[in-house]
């Protein structure tokens, strides 16, 4: 189509950056979609940046003072913001900080340098400003981020699935691991990755966090039978949901 | 009936000769090294001695993900998708049970609108059935589909010592063996295979036991422990609902309208416009399910819409037991 292409930032927080270089990777894509949108700021690529856009992606949690002062500058600059990947769309990996004490983390981290570093709890960017659409995973799975900006493109705010891994995993076929014994976090995890690890005999991580009404109890039930302790029980669930769960809780 | 003996080491010559006459499709080993039913290129793939499969023959009448059309947003076309050519096709190392399965979506595909899909598929094809030892889940008998049942299959192989009885069973069936000479003797009979699972009630009474169940405590029971993964209908040979989508290309003109499988124990599945999900606790939908295979479709076909075949007694990660559900119900009603 030939209208007037869509002027994009991306803008990275507390995060590996991962998702930003799982964009740059998408190198067959990329020249078609760079037929529809102009990117106009973008750190991990490029050094002329512009504040005029019409869409923010957002890519990592909010994790100091000065990450909410960026982030609502950003929003003001953008009509429409969008999370990508974990970090942003649910607290992701840091929040595995979540119910420790943030003085004792910063002792771990900084030494006797802290007080240089204020820091505040994990949040992902819908506890500061209003998030209009995400693309969940880490790293989002570039067939995802595919369909994400197509049915952007079109018009559409696009919605990610709210059933879990399992539904993905069965349209490919496979045997569930849960019942064979392997800690999968598929049956509480949100879909869309298209069951990326489990069709690859890795058990599901969690990465896109919780799906509505998961059912935690059944869960620890499952995960104890696989052998696993309390302790490793807690790890698997705050690897990704550590926000998620304190909401929860 | 007429049978002929089919040595074990003979089997591969005999699906090669099948190979000749259509399109063979059958249990083959996937990546992961499990049967499932595709298309067979080399005879020495099919694995005739098989528990069962993740996933039913269904996925070839009704693939887990298809496309319904293409369309185009430039000059705003739609191209209604191909389905593959009328020729011959053949499917091996069909477990009785999953025959019946077939039969069941033939029916309810036919039903109202027909389903174009299903029907389009569905066309051309010769069952060859094969005999099964069963694993601690399947319960085929308690729903009518004994050892001896052989409806829907065209031929069968009945496993015996040292190979397979194979049965002529209809006309289409037999006049796929001609030039075929690799037989032997009618093999001697193995004992026919035991049954570790059941279902107490008579197939008949299962509707009635629903009837009178459908405030049960049970179904809060189970909601407890139920993940609403969707396992157990995306396995299930008789479940057939879809969702259904657009996916654009890149380019942004051209695109597929796709439908995939879809479940009716996740949440969302009932979620309308607005964000109203009528079937919102874990305990309806357990229900629905279970209702789906032994009360509401029941009632019009007039059999078990399930077909004891236990996949979504090993899929479920939270060992929800479908016969064992029903045998609560039953003893309880009959107490």
């Amino acid at each position: 189509m030939t209208a007037k292409k869509v002027r994009v930032g991306f803008f990275d927080f507390t995060g590996c950056e991962g998702c930003q270089l799982a964009k740059v990777s998408m190198e067959n894509e990329l020249p078609q979609i760079l037929e529809h949108i102009e990117i106009v700021n973008f750190r991990e690529a490029m050094s002329e940046k512009s504040w005029d856009m019409d869409v923010a992606f957002i890519e990592g949690s909010i994790t100091t003072p000065a990450c909410v002062e960026r982030i609502n500058r950003i929003r003001q600059a953008a009509p429409i913001l969008v999370t990508l990947g974990a970090c942003s769309t649910i607290g992701g990996i840091n929040a595995i900080r979540v119910g420790r004490d943030l003085d004792e983390i910063r002792q771990e981290v900084y030494g006797d340098k802290r007080y240089l570093f204020p820091s505040l709890p994990v949040m992902p960017v819908s506890a500061v400003v209003k998030v209009d659409a995400s693309i969940y995973g880490c790293p989002p799975n570039p067939k995802d981020v595919a369909r994400f900006l197509t049915q952007f493109l079109a018009g559409k705010i696009p919605q990610a699935p709210k059933y879990p891994v399992c539904i993905e995993c069965k349209l490919q076929g496979n045997a569930c691991l849960l019942v064979q014994g392997i800690p999968c976090m598929g049956v509480v995890t949100r879909a869309g990755c298209g069951a990326w690890c489990p069709s690859k005999g890795q058990f599901c991580y969690g990465c896109r966090g919780l799906i509505p009404d998961a059912n935690l109890d059944a869960l620890r039930i499952s995960f104890e039978e696989c052998g696993l302790s309390q302790q490793e029980i807690d790890n698997k669930l705050h690897l990704f949901s550590g926000r998620e769960l304190e909401k929860l809780s | 009936m007429k049978r002929r003996g089919l040595l074990s080491q003979k089997a591969p010559l005999f699906i090669r000769h099948l190979m000749n006459k259509g399109q063979v499709y059958g249990p083959v080993k996937n990546k992961t090294q499990m049967p499932e039913f595709a298309q067979v290129d080399e005879p020495s793939r099919v694995v005739l001695d098989y528990t069962t499969t993740v996933l039913p023959p269904k996925r070839l009448f009704q693939p887990p993900e298809e496309t319904i059309y293409h369309f185009s947003r430039k000059d705003f076309t739609v191209e209604p998708a191909k389905v593959s050519g009328d020729g011959l096709k053949i499917l091996v190392g069909l477990h009785n049970y999953d025959a019946e399965g077939i039969a069941c979506l033939d029916y309810q595909m036919a039903r109202g609108p027909a389903d174009e899909g299903w029907a389009a598929r569905r066309r051309n094809w010769v069952f060859v059935g094969v005999s099964y030892e069963p694993d601690q889940h399947h319960f085929s008998p308690s729903v009518g589909i004994g050892p001896d049942h052989r409806n829907g299959l065209d031929l069968f192989m009945d496993k015996a010592d040292g190979g397979y009885n194979v049965e002529l069973l209809t006309e289409r069936g037999a006049s796929l063996l001609d030039g075929f000479g690799g037989w032997s003797a009618p093999l001697p009979e193995t004992p026919a295979p035991k049954f570790h699972n059941r279902l107490l009630p008579m197939p008949s009474d299962l509707p009635h036991i629903l009837a009178r169940s459908y405030e049960h405590p049970i179904w809060q029971q189970e909601a407890k422990r139920c993940f609403s993964c969707g396992s157990c209908t995306m396995v299930c040979p008789t479940c057939y609902c879809f969702d259904v989508f657009d996916e654009l290309q890149l380019d942004m003109e051209s695109g597929e309208k796709k439908r995939h499988w879809d479940s009716c124990q996740v949440a969302p599945f009932t979620e309308v416009a607005g964000g109203e999900i009528f079937r919102k606790e874990t305990s309806s939908r357990v229900r629905h399910r279970i209702y789906r295979k032994f009360k509401y479709i029941t009632d019009h076909y007039g059999r078990p819409f399930c077909i004891g075949c236990g996949r979504c007694i090993r899929a479920c990660p939270a060992k929800i037991s479908i016969s064992e559900v029903m045998n609560n119900l039953a003893r309880k009603a009959a107490g």
